[in-house]
Protein backbone atom coordinates (compact mmCIF):
# COMPACT_ATOMS: atom_id res chain seq x y z
CA UNK A 1 0.00 0.00 0.00
CA UNK A 2 1.31 3.64 -1.25
CA UNK A 3 2.22 5.52 2.13
CA UNK A 4 0.83 9.01 2.16
CA UNK A 5 2.12 12.23 3.26
CA UNK A 6 -0.24 13.42 6.30
CA UNK A 7 -1.95 16.68 5.89
CA UNK A 8 -1.07 18.09 9.27
CA UNK A 9 2.47 17.43 10.68
CA UNK A 10 2.80 17.99 14.27
CA UNK A 11 -0.45 20.71 13.88
CA UNK A 12 0.84 22.47 10.90
CA UNK A 13 -0.99 21.73 7.56
CA UNK A 14 1.45 21.41 4.68
CA UNK A 15 1.12 25.03 3.44
CA UNK A 16 1.84 26.56 6.48
CA UNK A 17 5.19 24.41 6.43
CA UNK A 18 6.38 25.15 2.74
CA UNK A 19 5.62 28.89 3.70
CA UNK A 20 7.93 28.31 7.00
CA UNK A 21 10.87 26.68 4.66
CA UNK A 22 10.48 29.35 2.16
CA UNK A 23 10.80 32.42 4.55
CA UNK A 24 14.02 30.86 6.16
CA UNK A 25 15.47 30.71 3.11
CA UNK A 26 14.75 34.21 2.00
CA UNK A 27 15.03 36.30 4.64
CA UNK A 28 18.46 37.39 5.50
CA UNK A 29 18.89 40.88 5.40
CA UNK A 30 21.84 43.41 7.10
CA UNK A 31 22.00 46.90 6.76
CA UNK A 32 25.29 49.27 8.08
CA UNK A 33 24.61 53.05 8.76
CA UNK A 34 26.56 55.31 10.61
CA UNK A 35 24.27 58.15 12.09
CA UNK A 36 25.76 58.75 14.99
CA UNK A 37 29.71 58.76 13.52
CA UNK A 38 30.61 62.59 13.16
CA UNK A 39 34.21 62.50 11.41
CA UNK A 40 34.65 60.94 7.75
CA UNK A 41 35.09 57.46 7.38
CA UNK A 42 35.44 57.20 3.41
CA UNK A 43 35.48 55.01 0.52
CA UNK A 44 38.09 57.21 -0.89
CA UNK A 45 41.44 57.85 -0.11
CA UNK A 46 40.08 61.56 0.93
CA UNK A 47 38.35 62.71 4.42
CA UNK A 48 37.80 66.32 3.24
CA UNK A 49 37.08 68.49 0.28
CA UNK A 50 41.13 70.66 0.30
CA UNK A 51 43.04 69.04 -2.17
CA UNK A 52 46.41 70.05 0.11
CA UNK A 53 45.86 67.28 3.15
CA UNK A 54 48.40 64.93 4.43
CA UNK A 55 47.45 61.77 5.78
CA UNK A 56 49.59 60.13 7.88
CA UNK A 57 48.52 56.47 8.66
CA UNK A 58 47.66 55.45 12.22
CA UNK A 59 46.42 51.86 11.82
CA UNK A 60 44.48 49.65 10.07
CA UNK A 61 40.45 49.35 10.89
CA UNK A 62 38.21 46.44 10.08
CA UNK A 63 34.40 45.19 11.41
CA UNK A 64 32.96 42.81 10.77
CA UNK A 65 28.55 42.56 10.48
CA UNK A 66 26.96 38.68 10.80
CA UNK A 67 23.66 37.67 10.52
CA UNK A 68 23.90 35.52 13.99
CA UNK A 69 23.91 39.14 15.64
CA UNK A 70 20.52 40.65 16.26
CA UNK A 71 19.43 42.71 13.86
CA UNK A 72 20.08 46.15 15.72
CA UNK A 73 23.61 44.96 16.76
CA UNK A 74 24.67 44.33 13.51
CA UNK A 75 25.09 48.14 12.54
CA UNK A 76 25.25 49.12 15.36
CA UNK A 77 28.94 46.99 15.90
CA UNK A 78 30.10 48.37 12.94
CA UNK A 79 29.36 51.90 13.86
CA UNK A 80 30.87 51.71 17.28
CA UNK A 81 34.10 50.48 16.14
CA UNK A 82 34.45 53.19 13.51
CA UNK A 83 34.13 55.73 16.47
CA UNK A 84 36.32 53.93 19.12
CA UNK A 85 39.17 54.05 16.28
CA UNK A 86 38.99 57.87 15.30
CA UNK A 87 38.13 59.17 19.32
CA UNK A 88 42.03 59.60 19.66
CA UNK A 89 42.43 62.77 18.20
CA UNK A 90 40.09 65.89 16.63
CA UNK A 91 41.88 64.94 13.33
CA UNK A 92 41.52 61.12 13.18
CA UNK A 93 39.63 59.67 10.26
CA UNK A 94 39.19 56.84 8.57
CA UNK A 95 40.05 56.39 4.61
CA UNK A 96 39.75 53.58 1.74
CA UNK A 97 37.18 51.27 3.00
CA UNK A 98 36.54 48.39 0.94
CA UNK A 99 33.20 46.56 1.29
CA UNK A 100 33.24 43.08 1.14
CA UNK A 101 29.98 41.05 1.11
CA UNK A 102 30.12 37.33 1.35
CA UNK A 103 27.29 35.01 1.09
CA UNK A 104 27.82 31.32 2.77
CA UNK A 105 25.03 28.40 2.18
CA UNK A 106 25.15 26.98 5.92
CA UNK A 107 23.97 23.55 7.23
CA UNK A 108 22.92 22.14 3.79
CA UNK A 109 21.93 19.20 4.84
CA UNK A 110 21.33 20.24 8.81
CA UNK A 111 19.19 21.45 10.37
CA UNK A 112 16.91 22.13 6.74
CA UNK A 113 18.12 20.01 3.82
CA UNK A 114 19.08 22.13 1.75
CA UNK A 115 20.59 24.76 4.21
CA UNK A 116 19.99 28.51 4.91
CA UNK A 117 21.66 31.71 3.03
CA UNK A 118 23.85 33.33 5.74
CA UNK A 119 25.40 37.07 4.33
CA UNK A 120 28.30 38.55 6.26
CA UNK A 121 29.63 42.26 5.43
CA UNK A 122 32.83 43.77 6.48
CA UNK A 123 34.74 46.65 5.96
CA UNK A 124 38.57 47.21 5.92
CA UNK A 125 40.27 50.51 5.48
CA UNK A 126 43.00 52.51 7.71
CA UNK A 127 42.91 54.84 10.34
CA UNK A 128 44.87 58.20 9.51
CA UNK A 129 45.61 61.61 10.62
CA UNK A 130 44.94 64.66 8.99
CA UNK A 131 47.68 66.99 8.69
CA UNK B 1 37.11 -6.24 -0.99
CA UNK B 2 35.54 -4.84 -3.57
CA UNK B 3 32.26 -3.37 -1.93
CA UNK B 4 34.27 -2.17 0.43
CA UNK B 5 36.98 -0.07 -1.61
CA UNK B 6 33.11 1.15 -3.76
CA UNK B 7 31.95 1.86 -0.02
CA UNK B 8 35.40 3.91 0.86
CA UNK B 9 35.28 6.04 -2.61
CA UNK B 10 31.82 6.73 -1.81
CA UNK B 11 32.07 8.06 1.42
CA UNK B 12 35.45 9.84 0.70
CA UNK B 13 33.70 11.37 -2.46
CA UNK B 14 30.60 12.82 0.12
CA UNK B 15 33.00 14.22 2.36
CA UNK B 16 34.88 15.55 -0.39
CA UNK B 17 32.06 17.80 -1.31
CA UNK B 18 31.42 18.40 2.34
CA UNK B 19 34.61 19.61 2.49
CA UNK B 20 34.15 21.84 -0.64
CA UNK B 21 31.02 23.36 0.17
CA UNK B 22 32.40 25.02 3.82
CA UNK B 23 35.21 26.35 1.91
CA UNK B 24 32.57 27.96 -0.71
CA UNK B 25 31.59 31.72 -0.04
CA UNK B 26 30.20 34.30 -2.89
CA UNK B 27 32.40 37.08 -2.43
CA UNK B 28 31.33 40.52 -3.36
CA UNK B 29 34.05 43.51 -3.20
CA UNK B 30 32.77 47.29 -3.82
CA UNK B 31 35.66 50.06 -3.71
CA UNK B 32 36.36 53.50 -4.79
CA UNK B 33 39.75 54.29 -4.58
CA UNK B 34 40.15 56.63 -7.66
CA UNK B 35 38.17 59.41 -6.24
CA UNK B 36 39.63 62.78 -5.00
CA UNK B 37 36.19 63.50 -2.98
CA UNK B 38 35.11 62.60 0.38
CA UNK B 39 32.49 59.43 -0.04
CA UNK B 40 31.54 59.45 4.05
CA UNK B 41 29.82 56.99 5.82
CA UNK B 42 29.35 59.42 8.24
CA UNK B 43 27.76 63.05 8.17
CA UNK B 44 30.84 64.82 8.62
CA UNK B 45 34.05 65.75 6.04
CA UNK B 46 37.15 67.61 6.62
CA UNK B 47 36.82 71.40 5.73
CA UNK B 48 39.54 73.28 3.93
CA UNK B 49 41.31 74.20 6.50
CA UNK B 50 40.74 70.60 8.46
CA UNK B 51 37.81 72.05 10.52
CA UNK B 52 34.87 69.19 10.85
CA UNK B 53 32.24 70.22 8.62
CA UNK B 54 28.84 68.73 9.66
CA UNK B 55 25.03 69.07 8.22
CA UNK B 56 24.25 72.59 8.97
CA UNK B 57 27.30 73.76 6.70
CA UNK B 58 26.26 71.81 3.69
CA UNK B 59 23.53 71.66 1.37
CA UNK B 60 21.50 68.15 0.12
CA UNK B 61 21.28 68.56 -3.65
CA UNK B 62 20.87 64.66 -4.35
CA UNK B 63 19.65 61.91 -2.75
CA UNK B 64 20.76 58.26 -4.33
CA UNK B 65 20.09 54.51 -4.88
CA UNK B 66 22.51 52.46 -6.32
CA UNK B 67 22.27 48.67 -6.66
CA UNK B 68 25.27 45.70 -7.04
CA UNK B 69 24.53 42.35 -7.80
CA UNK B 70 26.36 38.70 -7.95
CA UNK B 71 24.98 35.59 -8.95
CA UNK B 72 27.54 32.32 -9.09
CA UNK B 73 26.81 28.31 -7.71
CA UNK B 74 28.34 27.05 -4.73
CA UNK B 75 30.42 24.33 -6.80
CA UNK B 76 32.22 27.50 -8.48
CA UNK B 77 32.88 29.59 -4.96
CA UNK B 78 34.64 26.35 -3.87
CA UNK B 79 36.81 26.57 -6.82
CA UNK B 80 37.93 30.12 -7.13
CA UNK B 81 39.04 32.02 -3.65
CA UNK B 82 38.88 35.86 -5.17
CA UNK B 83 36.39 37.80 -4.82
CA UNK B 84 34.20 39.67 -7.45
CA UNK B 85 35.23 43.53 -7.18
CA UNK B 86 32.99 46.19 -8.38
CA UNK B 87 34.63 49.45 -8.46
CA UNK B 88 32.62 52.23 -7.83
CA UNK B 89 34.58 55.13 -8.58
CA UNK B 90 33.31 56.07 -12.48
CA UNK B 91 29.85 56.33 -10.80
CA UNK B 92 30.52 58.59 -7.61
CA UNK B 93 32.80 60.75 -10.23
CA UNK B 94 29.39 61.24 -12.40
CA UNK B 95 26.86 61.69 -9.70
CA UNK B 96 29.33 64.09 -8.09
CA UNK B 97 29.84 66.39 -11.78
CA UNK B 98 25.99 65.90 -12.67
CA UNK B 99 24.83 67.82 -9.26
CA UNK B 100 28.16 69.75 -9.01
CA UNK B 101 28.67 68.62 -5.61
CA UNK B 102 31.86 68.29 -3.74
CA UNK B 103 31.31 64.98 -1.62
CA UNK B 104 29.12 62.60 -0.75
CA UNK B 105 27.75 61.64 2.58
CA UNK B 106 25.50 59.29 4.90
CA UNK B 107 26.83 55.83 3.15
CA UNK B 108 24.36 53.31 3.67
CA UNK B 109 24.40 49.48 2.45
CA UNK B 110 21.94 47.03 2.70
CA UNK B 111 22.66 43.56 1.94
CA UNK B 112 18.98 41.56 0.75
CA UNK B 113 18.65 37.67 -0.24
CA UNK B 114 16.70 36.79 -2.68
CA UNK B 115 13.48 34.80 -2.76
CA UNK B 116 13.54 33.88 -6.09
CA UNK B 117 16.81 32.17 -5.84
CA UNK B 118 15.64 30.38 -2.44
CA UNK B 119 13.24 28.76 -4.11
CA UNK B 120 15.96 27.41 -6.56
CA UNK B 121 18.16 26.50 -4.19
CA UNK B 122 15.16 24.47 -2.56
CA UNK B 123 14.82 22.88 -5.94
CA UNK B 124 18.36 21.96 -6.79
CA UNK B 125 20.78 21.72 -3.60
CA UNK B 126 19.46 18.75 -2.39
CA UNK B 127 19.38 16.94 -5.64
CA UNK B 128 23.09 17.62 -6.26
CA UNK B 129 24.27 18.15 -2.65
CA UNK B 130 24.74 21.49 -2.42
CA UNK B 131 27.09 21.67 -5.10
CA UNK B 132 24.17 22.93 -7.04
CA UNK B 133 23.22 25.75 -4.80
CA UNK B 134 23.02 29.19 -6.29
CA UNK B 135 24.19 32.07 -4.12
CA UNK B 136 22.36 35.38 -4.96
CA UNK B 137 24.09 38.56 -3.44
CA UNK B 138 22.12 42.13 -3.78
CA UNK B 139 23.90 45.39 -2.43
CA UNK B 140 21.91 48.40 -2.10
CA UNK B 141 24.29 51.72 -1.68
CA UNK B 142 22.84 54.87 -0.75
CA UNK B 143 24.42 58.24 0.24
CA UNK B 144 23.81 62.32 -0.41
CA UNK B 145 25.69 64.03 -2.82
CA UNK B 146 26.40 67.45 -1.13
CA UNK B 147 27.50 71.09 -1.82
CA UNK B 148 29.07 73.35 0.83
CA UNK B 149 27.41 76.81 1.53
CA UNK B 150 28.44 79.58 0.71
CA UNK B 151 30.32 80.59 3.91
CA UNK B 152 32.35 77.24 3.39
CA UNK B 153 33.50 77.40 0.08
CA UNK B 154 37.01 79.01 -0.85
CA UNK B 155 38.07 81.82 -2.66
CA UNK B 156 40.42 80.01 -4.54
CA UNK B 157 42.18 83.19 -5.85
CA UNK B 158 42.77 84.43 -2.30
Amino acid sequence: MKKQIPNKIHGLSRATIILILLLLVGCESISISTPDLLKPASMSPTVGVSPNQNYQEVMKFSATASPRMPSSQKSNLVQDQMIEVVKGSKRHAIQGIEINVEGYIVGSFFPIPWGYNETRVSLKGFVVKVN
Amino acid sequence: MRILVIRLLVVSGLSFILILQGCSAAKLTLTAQNNSFPISFSEGIFGYNNELILRENYEIVHHFKMEKSHFTWNAWNALQDKPKRVDLSNEFDELLSSYNGEAIVNLRIKTEDNLGVGIVSLLTSFPTLGLLAPHYLETSIEGDVIRLTSTMTPRHND
